[in-house]
């Protein structure tokens, strides 16, 4: 069995206490309008092409077996449909133009990959955060990587919107030290409109996540106009009110990273660029959250 | 908190005129130059020494508690084309066997010409600030006096007049200072003309009476006799009791000692000007008439003091903070890490490493098995400290620098073509096959030229094993050959030397008492650091073969050479593969380990020279290129990591520019591979963006990140927050920054790989 990984990120120091390396699984079933890893929502690999580096060599269609890729007067085109996602034309770019997005790993690849920070880790007190995409959507693959960082006693953390049946995230549970829980906005049609998904499933999970007394950073994407209505804000806080093992919420406010990202993969439709929300917003919000601790 | 007086110089140093020049130094040395010229040279050296210091005007300041400046004056066209005049008449049209007459080891053309062979000294190197202090000017004087009416040197005219030059040159010293005295009085300056008095014979009782001593050494030294780079030695230390003394006394309190180190601190910066001396190009290099406007002196703080004992003191942590709160290039303050440093100061050192204070942070545990391997003993190894541009040194027990930077790719471009180079310059890199180790390059210690290889026996390489044996073998024969050079031209100086006594001869141990200078052999060490230039990339090289022709036979031995000798012409595709093999810097075993092969071949032969010199100099291996990466590249062909002809190599212990993309940590493991426990100096450049550091929470990242490098091996480190000006660098050379990471809002990202307006936003919210 191999999970399919787009990025590996070490030295990270925002997802989770310490140093930590954070492992991004690729494919996801919430697809935010505004995601700023929209590479990783579709669960296959994906082929970037940053058009900026691009010399129109030609290189890439001539190793192409399928076609996918022709020179047409003298540039560069790309036929999406066509693609087999062989990965042949990347190595034969010479200017970094070309990148396969997304590498199966085994279990023991990534796990090798992961130990070499061990003493960073340790150091720290930080450790291995599982993120995405939606990592609970290789749950299997997953449940082998918790198994063995708790065998050697790192610290984990699971990086998750929690759109997925109970059970599979009652299964690793036991293995996860801490649950970075994405809230995406509390009211069901816009979240729907939002993300493609309505948050029914979510909550309760989320609900019985908090019964099991593991614990938990909330983490909510704020964007102007989308959800950043003080109801919502004050929903979210109530909802959280009780919750004994909530240690932070972190606030993120909206950032256009997505925009730019989106425009670099022809299998992707360019995303839409949304505004952050005005800074007292943010400051009344964290406001709310704090009261309501 | 800064005290008012430091902070206005602070700020007026940063508007301070490229062209400001000491220049009745100039005028003064011209005049007793010619005064004294037939005058032996000690005691002509101290006469002129004598006649400055009684002329120059003297300049205190308001408010300052440690006095002594020089002043200077934006010099008239008149003025200048005199001054430069001089320069021609010292150093140009004069063959490289004259200058070796003169001098033997200087730096580059723009670092001599404003020297005065017969006033002349290299600097580089620390005092015995220590016996300076607690004994005093008397003392050092009375002591050359004693010996030289002992009658013990009266056969060797040149050991005589080397001790009296030495007498008149302390007397010197001691006028000095009672001139400030005076001025101080009649300033109404009481307490200042008090200690002025007190020290200009006499030791140091308090704190500030050591720091005034200290500094009027140095800026007679320095801006006077144009000896500088100085390595203070460990400062916590050898000042600590008179710190202590004044606690008990209660003559001073915690923040008053502060006050008077950053006023040092200062007095340290404030004698440089803005020049930056590698760069020759730079206006203010070529039109600055001073002897030293560049040179950093460097501070050594913490470290153990013999085994299991830290030294680590309260001195320390004041001293940290002082170079926190004032964020100069200079001085530079050196923090000895070792297992068990206390976790608070550790913060501290980290807090204004991330605040870009200029902190440098080395490893004992490295480095003193390492000096110790190439012959520094037991009883002084706790001691050691560096100077400029990361030179070791044991302090007051060896002279000035003697250095040569070897470029460790040469010897592969030999390995890979049967000890000859590759190709003769058609391919837009400086080859010029007649160079070799001739006078001027063994005078400015810069192995950047093109040396003939060892071309017999070199049997086409069969293993990796072969390969590996060819390449240490051409890095043997060059540097073998340097030495047999070098030790001719060592005694040659050693002969040109006799009774040569300069400035730094009146403070270290040994020469005094020898009546003869360092040079000569007056001091207990002498070495000459042998800067190992471009590992990296030689590293790159030989696991780009290894992968290539021994292990997935891809590309024949010969395919790539006959590649390499056309700068890949028609060969595109092979040098996209090979620039596609994994780098140095990304944590990959298979890659790394040649660091071991390249820096064990390095240190064997360096070892093996140090048991077979027959010279008086020892060698020690050091990992370091300082920035002449870009000129060794200039004479190199096409390597087999991808690198085009000309290109530069790779820099300090740096992997190649940009090839590092996997994250700090993977590049802190790479380098920690490097067995350091046989290399004895060079810097790693660490470069991080503010926000993955910031808070209390980032600072314990920040120290656990380095105190793990420095557990698992790591010599060396520095910290280069990034700020507005290097994101925009970014944005125009991505290639060179693809490890740079961000954060935005709650995320992490690679700030190459962000977007253009992205990135716009990020630099727009970057204030420093
Ligand atoms: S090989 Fe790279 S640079 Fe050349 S056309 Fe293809 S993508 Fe562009
Ligand atoms: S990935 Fe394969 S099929 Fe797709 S464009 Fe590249 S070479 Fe062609």
């Amino acid at each position: 069995m191999k999970g399919l990984i787009f990025n590996i990120q070490r030295f990270s120091t925002k997802d989770g206490p310490g140093i930590r390396t954070t492992v991004f699984f690729k494919g996801c079933n919430v697809n935010c309008a505004w995601c700023h890893n929209p590479e990783s929502i579709d669960g296959d690999l994906m082929l970037r092409f940053d058009s900026k580096r691009c010399i129109n060599c030609g290189r890439c269609a001539e190793v192409c077996r399928y076609s996918a890729t022709e020179m047409i007067e003298g540039r560069r085109l790309y036929h999406l449909e066509k693609c087999t996602l062989c990965g042949d034309c990347v190595p034969a770019c010479g200017e970094g133009a070309l990148e396969m997005v997304g590498k199966n790993y085994t279990a023991e690849e990534l796990y090798s990959i992961i130990i070499k920070d061990e003493d960073f880790y340790r150091e720290s007190g930080g450790g291995v955060t599982f993120s995405g995409g939606e990592p609970l959507l290789q749950q299997e693959f997953l449940l082998d990587m918790l198994k063995r960082c708790k065998a050697a006693g790192l610290h984990t953390s699971l990086d998750t919107a929690l759109n997925v049946e109970w059970s599979s995230i009652e299964e690793v549970l036991p293995w996860v030290d801490l649950v970075l829980l994405d809230i995406k906005g509390m009211n069901s049609e816009r979240h729907l409109r939002n993300t493609g998904v309505s948050n029914e499933k979510i909550l309760e999970n989320a609900e019985k996540l908090s019964a099991t007394g593991v614990e938990i950073i909330v983490r909510m994407p704020i964007v102007k106009g989308l959800n950043d209505s003080i109801e919502e804000l004050r929903a979210a806080a109530a909802f959280l009110k009780d919750w004994q093992n909530l240690s932070a919420v972190e606030l993120l406010p909206y950032h256009s990273l997505g925009v730019d990202k989106s425009s670099e993969y022809e299998a992707l439709e360019a995303q839409k660029r949304f505004e952050a929300p005005d800074s007292d917003l943010i400051d009344k919000a964290r406001e709310l959250f704090n009261r309501s601790e | 908190m800064l005290p008012k007086h430091v902070e206005k110089s602070i700020a007026k140093w940063f508007e301070k005129d490229g062209e400001a020049t000491f220049f009745e130094r100039i005028e003064l040395q011209q005049e007793a130059a010619e005064k004294y010229k037939n005058d032996a040279y000690a005691p002509r050296y101290s006469r002129i020494l004598n006649h400055i210091l009684e002329n120059i005007t003297l300049v205190i300041k308001e408010g300052e508690n440690i006095v002594g400046d020089v002043f200077e004056i934006i010099p008239n066209d008149d003025q200048r084309e005199w001054a430069e005049s001089l320069s021609e008449e010292w150093w140009e049209d004069v063959s490289e066997e004259e200058k070796q007459d003169r001098i033997m080891f200087y730096y580059s053309p723009g670092w001599i010409k404003r020297r005065n062979p017969i006033f002349f000294t290299f600097g580089h190197l620390s005092y015995d600030w220590n016996a300076i202090i607690t004994k005093g000017l008397d003392w050092h004087k009375e002591h050359a006096q004693e010996l030289l009416d002992s009658g013990r040197y009266s056969d060797n005219k040149d050991k005589t007049d080397f001790l009296s030059g030495a007498v008149e040159a302390y007397d010197a010293h001691t006028k000095f200072i009672r001139r400030y005295a005076e001025e101080a009085e009649n300033q109404g300056l009481k307490e200042i003309a008090g200690i002025c008095r007190k020290i200009a014979g006499g030791p140091a009782e308090t704190l500030q009476e050591a720091l005034q001593l200290l500094w009027f050494i140095v800026l007679v030294s320095q801006k006077v006799a144009g000896c500088g780079v100085f390595c203070f030695d460990r400062m916590d230390q050898y000042l600590l009791p008179f710190f202590e003394n004044d606690l008990a006394a209660e003559r001073l309190a915690e923040e008053e000692a502060f006050g008077l180190i950053v006023e040092f601190f200062n007095k340290n910066n404030e004698i440089l000007d803005h020049g930056d001396h590698m760069s020759q190009e730079s206006e203010v290099v070529k039109n600055n008439l001073e002897v030293t406007y560049d040179d950093p002196n460097y501070i050594i703080i913490a470290g153990l003091l013999s085994k299991g004992v830290s030294g680590v003191n309260k001195l320390s942590h004041l001293m940290i903070r002082a170079q926190h709160e004032m964020r100069l290039r200079n001085p530079f303050v050196v923090v000895r890490w070792h297992e068990g440093i206390d976790p608070v100061f550790w913060r501290e050192v980290c807090d204004a490493m991330r605040h870009n204070a200029t902190v440098v942070v080395y490893n004992d545990e490295t480095m003193i098995p390492a000096l110790l391997e190439f012959g520094i003993e037991a009883e002084d190894v706790y001691g050691y400290g560096y100077y400029g541009c990361n030179d070791p040194l044991i302090p007051g027990k060896e002279g000035g620098l003697r250095q040569l930077w070897v470029n460790l790719v040469w010897p592969f471009e030999l390995a890979l073509n049967g000890g000859r180079a590759l190709c003769a310059g058609e391919n837009g890199c400086v080859h010029d096959p007649e160079a070799n180790f001739g006078y001027r390059d063994r005078l400015i210690g810069l192995m950047s030229g093109v040396y003939s290889g060892d071309d017999e026996d070199n049997n086409e390489p069969e293993s990796m094993g072969d390969f590996i044996k060819l390449y240490k073998k051409q890095l043997r024969f060059l540097l073998l050959q340097y030495m047999e050079k070098m030790e001719q031209d060592y005694l040659l100086e050693q002969k040109y030397s006799a009774g040569r006594m300069r400035i730094e001869d009146l403070f270290l141990q040994g020469t005094i008492d020898e009546a003869t200078n360092w040079i000569a052999g007056g001091t207990k060490y002498h070495k000459i650091t042998m800067q190992g230039s471009g590992m990296a990339t030689a590293v790159d090289s030989l696991a780009a073969i290894d992968l290539a022709v021994f292990r997935d036979k891809k590309f024949t031995l010969s395919e790539i050479r006959e590649a390499l000798k056309t700068d890949f012409k028609d060969r595109e595709d092979l040098r996209i593969y090979l620039d596609s093999l994994p780098k140095f810097g990304n944590d990959i075993d298979e890659v790394d380990k040649y660091a071991t092969v390249v820096t064990n071949a390095f240190c064997d032969v360096v070892a093996e020279m140090n048991e077979t010199r027959t010279g008086l100099y020892s060698y020690m291996p050091t990992l370091s290129t300082d920035r002449d990466f870009t000129g060794m590249g200039a004479c190199l062909a096409a390597t087999s990591d991808g690198r085009r002809a000309g290109e530069q190599i790779s820099e300090n212990q740096s992997p190649y520019l940009g090839a590092d993309h996997s994250g700090v940590t993977a590049l802190l493991n790479s380098v920690a591979k490097v067995p350091f426990d046989r290399i004895t100096g060079g810097p790693l450049n660490v470069m991080l963006h503010p926000s993955t550091i910031d808070g209390d929470d980032g600072l314990s990242k920040l120290a656990a990140l380095f105190s793990v490098f420095m557990k698992r091996g790591g010599m060396q480190v520095q910290l280069n927050v990034v700020g507005r000006d290097e994101l925009l660098d970014a944005q125009q050379k991505p290639d060179q920054h693809k490890n740079l990471c961000v954060r935005i809002t709650g995320y992490s990202a690679y700030f190459v790989q962000m977007g253009k307006i992205a990135q716009e936003e990020l630099i727009n919210r970057t204030v420093n």
